[in-house]
């Protein structure tokens, strides 16, 4: 009730509205309390990890998933839910995300996910995100429980957070607070971009560009080497407190768990000619990748593509589907190919919205390469679950319905790719979330407007 | 007096006279052959969704020079008809964009005035687009090109059949009646975009006044033709001339209910200040374009007469767009408005079917009325209702062989038509690309080859168009469309 | 002969004189080429041609043998620029958006006023480039085009015709914030001036014909030059280069009833049925589009750019074969001869050689409406020639004399370059020059700095003033400078080419076309105000 009142507030003010996702109605009525237990019967389990169970039942208890199966025995006093005629799924997630991060695109009061500067290993995109935003009920009643969000701008932009989309605080809700550091790979491949600066068409040379981006790589080459000598320099300060203080230097120091292995680069790069630079500046460097792609790959054979990702063990975050060819002379849906190339050359991937607005549609984004590029249904699934676990790192906890896993799960009427299904119930670590949210606030309050 | 449409009398004379050419434009285009549209072909065996005489199962589309001849469970096809087999398929009609910018050479806002009337999209129709491909592939076969929403008063709109690489006259529909692009809030007020110099209005209450006057000064220019014609009339010789405003004659024809106005709008207030001008000056408004908020007014809206054509599940993108909801479509639907789903974006066109299913998980639409939602509605939207938009005998033979339900994630469009044209081929288009390819590389290597000459060094240099990419009202701060 | 090594020398003999051109290869475009025969060129009209025609008593005479003679060329479209840009925003402050008076509207605009005859009709004519269509440079309605010929002493001499056409671009003048900043826009802007000036006729003429009870209206330089266009009296050009292009012009062409002309063209073979049925020439560009300098060779053309440059040069072969008529034009080209290069490329893609002769001379002749004056080899028209060592379409052939209204204008070869030997000697210093003339001998001061082969420097006299030094390098002992002095405005082209000894040396000077003197020089002490 009170949360229809915020809203009726908002359409007599509108003004009003800046101030709603501050004010976080968004968790209110969410949140964790007391985890009850539920038992979900009869219904179709899609597991991922194994083969679904076309008549099964789960058990949650404590958050986490007790018992998955066709016969389970389920607490004294679990909350029953009929699942006859519905299935349930893994959380999906969204693998590189501006949830939390973004709320109004168009203004710059709202969007924490671009820094300015160029080169910020120490930001960490868990300072920024807010729980309270808008976009992430709207996320969860698309079957969508865990994003990785994802600072933007400059070289490196910062740290990427993979966070469970229900809580009252990001400490509450991180999985893991520090996932990967996100670079963006300078691009060596010329060619014209639009300058709204000077509203023209600018050009640039292929030897330009690889002129450009070898220069810049070779600075990143540098602070990557500053970055080793300041790990090794408060390494030996530990050892030996005699020697002369060491002034602190953050970024330096953000760097030191790429360098030493322990967080991988999380590395966006579209042409196959930049990916494989990518691929060899990271060897070079000793450091982890982990690729993050548009799906165009430039004018590559994509089976070229998925053997060499193969050979070097890179995993893929491909960015939204909602993408055309890069040139016009490809086929007409040869983004939505790229999944499945990979799919069939047995490279992980996973799928991501890189929004917040549209993090929602993730799923029928992931159609798309189901619909046009010959990606199983079953391999879409997988990579809005399992495989976005494993690539972060967090597949001990989330991606699957196995036992002792995070009980992040959903409930549908049908193929949760297919946009007419309903999501019916959804759990975020054992809690049944209400599914409202804004849209659904305003649809109920003005669904039978009077007079 | 006043000529009207000038324009269109000079695109017929082109279009006849350009047939010829039709022929040479092909041999050089990569499209497909274009076969003539006399031939019969007959699409049977399909679950055929007319839109408006409901579905038929193992049903049948004739296709006979251009037109439908015939829809049913017992179609007589000629002995030379193509047949095809579409056993498991589904047939629709063409899917109608009812807001598109894709074929647009150049800007698609003159951004100068806020009152941009005199501007033409069908100036600058590019058939050569690859976004009409696209729209193809995703079964779109027309498309309301608008112009931009940086201006209060926008310029005129082209209604367009999808015909890849071919002239621009062969793509406008001389049977849409001429339309108007408007604009409200946040775009032509240049909330998002510096502006330099800044540019008059800056508040809703200045893009009301913009309109305001432009009509108010349309009204009185109706008024001294009307004079200088009945002087005439009356013998009189003495009388100048009045000077002839290509700004002003357009809205003298929405006046005079000769030009459809679509008008783009996000919040409840701003849709009431555009009922209260078009009342005022005795105007309908055919459309509201985009209309998130069209759910908290739609009782006015229905009693306006206007029509809704809105974004099934897209906003959040700005501060008018922050109460968008999926459930407007279905709100709209229940309050008895004519609702048609558009993409304002060339990539989100060719996933307007999946637009349609998404109205009917939120709130309820029944699947034919979601269908409708993207084919006869925004048809009626256009006023073209009688020749397009449903599988009706006697209607232009736009036709799609979805592989899958059209409201389904993986229906994928795998022949199009449009006028009985063959225009998209889901495997002549695959193999097409790997065509081009070839024949790039092969042309490449024979230049190579016979290099004699040295670069000439005032030579204009080859290099790939920028894509007409920024198709969609927000990825343009500065423009808006 | 020693003449110089950067650049062709050219002697201006006699500009009213009478010239016959014996025993040459004639081709006169109006008829079939005369194998051997003789041009007789009068007071700057062609007197007779033919192979019984007699060189007069009085005609210098040319020995033609192994030459041929043409018509001299047109380069049927070519800007001209202003002195000062038109209309350019105030420094500083952003203008409003004009309605009434967009940027770029200035039909009223005359290339007549911008044309002169300077190192670009020099350059012309060293090609064989007789005249030039000159058209204004910038904006929607660009103004009006002269027809010059590439010598005369002023751009109103020069003029053969003005004005040729009015010219209009499609080209967007505003950015975001000006009008018109889009396409579109355009078209508004060409309409609705097109509207006004049908009023401001209607008006004027209304007014003429009884004055009384109506108000004066006001004059208008803008409209006053577009009347000739609504009348049909003056053709009016667009700028097109796409089909797409093409074909709105030819909407514009339709819609007002023009009198229309197609300059650029590149895609005009796509849209011929519709050119040749208006009756619409084509101007067409021998600016062919080529392929991007420094492409990596993993990147992928797009098809249809790889055929945009193949298909251009074939464009001229299938408008003839369409039967619209063309006239070639430099598109850009700056250097002159590079449109033969790539006319060549023309014929090459199948476009007839006469008929690319004929769309350099009597084909634009016949589009500016001049062709009972320029370009074909007929008595009476403009002695306008270009004499060659071959066919004009072989890259090895040379320009021999190019006659400009019956001015003469001779080349000679280029003599090859020096070889590159390094410097032996460092002429650097001031030195004192003397060179021994019929009239006694003449002093100059050159003064050179010399960095490894080349050398810079000032050439100082008395009675000529001084100028810089052009060109002047040094292999081995061998010293070569050129210099270019102005005596009452024609240039006198020096080269001296000497033996350097020390701080002496010793060779000859040459004005070019006029033989040669012999010098000596002699460098100043160092120490001098110079070092």
């Amino acid at each position: 009730m009170k949360r229809r009142m915020s809203v009726r507030v908002a359409a007599v003010c509108p003004l009003a509205l800046l101030a709603l996702p501050l004010l976080g109605t968004a968790a209110l009525g969410s949140g964790p309390a007391a985890a009850e237990s539920y038992v979900i019967e009869n219904a179709r389990l899609v597991t991922v990890s194994g083969p679904a169970i076309e008549k099964g039942s789960i058990v949650i208890v404590d958050g986490k998933i007790a018992a998955v199966g066709a016969t389970v025995t389920a607490p004294a006093g679990a909350k029953r839910i009929d699942g006859t005629g519905l299935s349930v799924y893994p959380g999906m997630i969204d693998a590189a995300s501006r949830l939390g991060l973004v709320e109004v695109g168009s203004i710059a009061a709202t969007n924490d996910a671009s820094e300015i500067g160029d080169i910020k290993p120490q930001l960490r995109a868990f300072e920024s995100f807010n729980p309270a935003n808008e976009f992430i009920p709207m996320a969860r009643i698309n079957g969508i429980t865990t994003a990785v969000s994802t600072p933007g701008g400059g070289l490196i932009a910062g740290q990427v957070v993979v966070a469970d989309l229900d809580g009252y605080s990001i400490e509450q809700m991180a999985i893991r607070p520090s996932a990967a550091m996100a670079l963006s790979f300078p691009s060596g491949v010329g060619g014209e971009s639009f300058d709204f600066a000077t509203f023209s068409v600018k050009r640039s040379s292929d030897s330009d560009a690889r002129k450009a981006r070898e220069k810049r790589l070779d600075d990143l080459a540098g602070l990557f080497d500053r970055a080793r000598s300041y790990a090794k320099a408060v390494k030996a300060r530990a050892s030996d407190p005699t020697l002369p203080p060491l002034e602190e230097d953050l970024g330096l120091a953000a760097l030191e768990p790429v360098l030493s292995g322990q967080l991988p680069l999380f590395v966006a790069a579209n042409d196959f000619r930049d990916v494989k630079r990518a691929v060899e500046f990271c060897e070079k460097q000793n450091v982890k990748m982990i690729l993050r792609s548009d799906a165009s790959f430039g004018p590559f054979d994509l089976a070229a593509v998925a053997s060499f990702l193969k050979e070097k063990k890179i995993a893929v975050i491909f960015g939204p589907m909602y993408t055309l060819p890069s040139d016009e002379d490809d086929r007409y849906d040869m983004p939505q190919q790229a999944p499945g190339a990979l799919a069939r050359a047995g490279v992980p991937f996973a799928f991501a919205s890189e929004d917040s607005a549209m993090a929602k549609d993730l799923p029928y984004q992931a159609a798309m390469a189901v619909a046009y590029g010959g990606l199983s249904k079953d391999d879409a699934i997988r990579a809005l679950t399992l495989w976005p676990a494993t690539i972060w790192g967090v597949a001990d906890r989330i991606g699957s319905l196995e036992v002792g896993k995070q009980a992040n799960l959903f409930v549908t009427n049908g193929d949760p790719l297919e946009p007419r299904t309903d999501v019916k119930y959804l759990f975020i670590r054992g809690r049944n979330i209400p599914l409202v949210s804004r849209q659904t606030q305003l649809y109920d309050a003005y669904k039978s407007r009077v007079p | 007096m006043i000529r009207l449409r000038p324009l269109r009398a000079g695109l017929r004379l082109r279009a006849n006279s350009i047939v010829a050419v039709a022929a040479l434009a092909a041999l050089a285009a990569p499209a497909l052959a274009q076969k003539p549209a006399s031939r019969e072909i007959l699409i049977r065996n399909a679950t055929v969704m007319t839109v408006t005489k409901g579905v038929i199962e193992n049903g049948s589309v004739l296709i006979r020079d251009g037109k439908i001849a015939d829809v049913g469970t017992s179609v007589k096809a000629s002995a030379d008809a193509t047949v095809i087999d579409a056993a498991g398929k589904f047939v629709t009609p063409g899917v109608i964009d009812c807001h598109s910018h894709i074929a647009v050479d150049g800007s698609v806002n003159e951004g100068s005035f806020s009152v941009t009337s005199m501007v033409r999209i069908a100036d600058v129709i590019d058939s050569s687009d690859s976004g009409i491909v696209i729209g193809l592939s995703g079964g779109v076969t027309m498309a309301n090109v608008l112009h931009g929403s940086a201006n209060a008063i926008g310029g005129q709109n082209a209604v367009i059949k999808m015909k890849p690489n071919r002239p621009a006259g062969e793509l406008i529909y001389g049977n849409a009646p001429p339309g108007i692009k408007f604009a409200l809030g946040e775009n032509p007020k240049r909330s998002n975009f510096q502006a330099n110099p800044a540019r008059y209005p800056r508040t809703r209450m200045g893009v009301e006044n913009v309109i305001r006057d432009a009509f108010t000064r349309a009204r009185d220019y109706r008024e001294v033709w009307a004079r200088y014609n009945a002087d005439v009339k009356a013998g009189k010789k003495r009388v100048a001339v009045p000077r002839r405003d290509l700004e002003l004659e357009p809205l003298v024809e929405v006046l005079e209910g000769k030009r459809l106005v679509h008008s783009h709008c996000y919040r409840a207030d701003e849709i009431l200040m555009l009922i209260r001008v078009a009342r005022d000056f005795n105007f309908r408004i055919a459309t509201f374009q985009h209309v998130l908020e069209g759910y908290k007014v739609a009782p006015e809206i229905l009693a306006s007469g206007a029509g809704a054509s809105t974004f099934q599940d897209f906003g959040g993108y700005k501060i008018e767009a922050f109460d968008a909801t999926p459930y407007n479509t279905a709100m709209l639907w229940k309050a008895g408005i004519l609702v048609s789903l558009n993409s304002d974006d060339g990539e989100r066109q060719r996933r307007l079917n999946t637009d349609a299913a998404r109205a009917v998980r939120y709130g309820g639409v029944p699947e034919d009325e979601a269908l409708k939602m993207i084919t006869i509605n925004p048809a009626k939207q256009l006023g073209i209702d009688r020749w397009v938009g449903s599988l009706e005998r006697g209607k232009d033979a736009d036709v799609v062989i979805w592989s899958a339900h059209p409201l389904s994630s993986y229906a994928v469009a795998e022949k199009v038509y449009v006028d009985g044209n063959l225009e998209f081929d889901r495997a002549v288009a695959i193999r097409d690309a790997e065509a081009r390819r070839a024949e790039s590389k092969r042309l490449v290597e024979q230049e190579k080859a016979d290099k004699s000459a040295k670069p000439n060094p005032d030579a204009p240099r080859t290099a790939p168009a920028p894509r007409h990419g920024l198709h969609h009202d927000d990825a343009c701060e500065g423009g808006g469309e | 002969m020693n003449v110089g090594f950067a650049r062709k020398a050219c002697v201006l003999v006699c500009s009213l004189d009478v010239w016959a051109i014996t025993g040459a290869r004639i081709v006169p475009v109006s008829g079939p080429p005369i194998e051997k025969g003789t041009i007789v060129v009068r007071d700057g009209l062609i007197e007779s041609v033919g192979a019984a025609t007699v060189a007069p008593a009085d005609a210098r005479l040319i020995d033609g043998a192994g030459l041929t003679v043409y018509p001299g060329l047109i380069d049927s479209f070519a800007f001209v620029e202003p002195e000062t840009k038109p209309d350019g925003p105030p420094q500083g402050q952003p203008r409003a958006p004009d309605r009434e008076n967009p940027p770029g509207v200035t039909p009223q605009r005359e290339a007549i006023d911008l044309v002169k005859n300077d190192a670009r009709m020099e350059g012309l004519r060293a090609a064989g480039f007789t005249s030039m269509l000159a058209v204004p440079k910038g904006g929607v309605f660009r103004g009006q085009s002269v027809l010059v010929n590439t010598s005369g002493a002023s751009g109103w001499a020069m003029t053969v015709k003005s004005p040729v056409a009015m010219h209009l671009s499609f080209e967007p003048q505003g950015g975001f914030a000006q009008y018109p900043g889009s396409l579109m826009g355009v078209f508004s802007v060409i309409r609705q001036k097109m509207l006004d000036a049908t009023q401001y006729r209607q008006l004027r003429e209304q007014y003429a014909s009884s004055p009384a009870g109506l108000r004066r209206p006001t004059f208008s330089r803008e409209y006053e030059s577009l009347i000739p266009i609504l009348d049909r009296s003056l053709p009016i050009s667009f700028e097109a280069n796409r089909d797409r292009e093409i074909a709105r012009a030819i909407k514009l062409v339709d819609e007002f009833r023009l009198s229309g002309t197609i300059a650029g063209g590149r895609e005009a073979w796509k849209v011929a049925a519709d050119l040749e049925s208006r009756r619409i020439p084509v101007l067409l560009s021998l600016n062919f589009p080529e392929a991007p300098m420094d492409l990596d060779p993993e990147t992928r053309e797009e098809l249809k750019d790889v055929r945009d440059r193949l298909e251009a040069p074939a464009c001229a072969a299938k408008l003839a074969k369409a039967g619209v008529r063309f006239a070639f034009q430099s598109g850009g080209i700056r250097s002159p001869k590079q449109m033969l290069t790539n006319a060549a490329k023309a014929i090459k893609a199948g476009l007839p050689a006469d008929a690319a002769l004929r769309a350099l001379t009597l084909s634009p002749a016949e589009i500016f409406g001049v062709s009972n004056q320029l370009g074909s080899l007929e008595p009476g028209k403009i002695a306008n020639l270009v004499v060659t060592s071959g066919d004009l379409f072989d890259e090895k052939t040379k320009v021999r004399f190019t006659f400009v209204d019956g001015e003469r204008f001779e080349y000679k070869d280029e003599p090859a370059p020096m070889p590159a030997e390094s410097a032996a000697v460092d002429v650097t210093g001031t030195w004192e020059i003397e060179v021994t003339t019929p009239d006694g001998p003449q002093k100059a001061t050159l003064e050179m700095t010399q960095k490894g082969n080349s050398v810079t420097g000032m050439f100082r006299t008395e009675m000529f003033g001084s100028s810089e030094v052009k060109s002047a390098f040094v292999s081995g002992k061998k010293l070569t400078v050129n210099v270019m002095l102005n005596i009452g405005g024609n240039p006198l082209d020096i080269t001296f080419a000497g033996d350097v000894e020390g701080d002496t040396m010793k060779g000859t000077s040459s004005v070019a076309g006029q033989g040669s003197m012999s010098f000596t020089g002699a460098r100043k002490p160092k120490g001098g105000k110079l070092r």
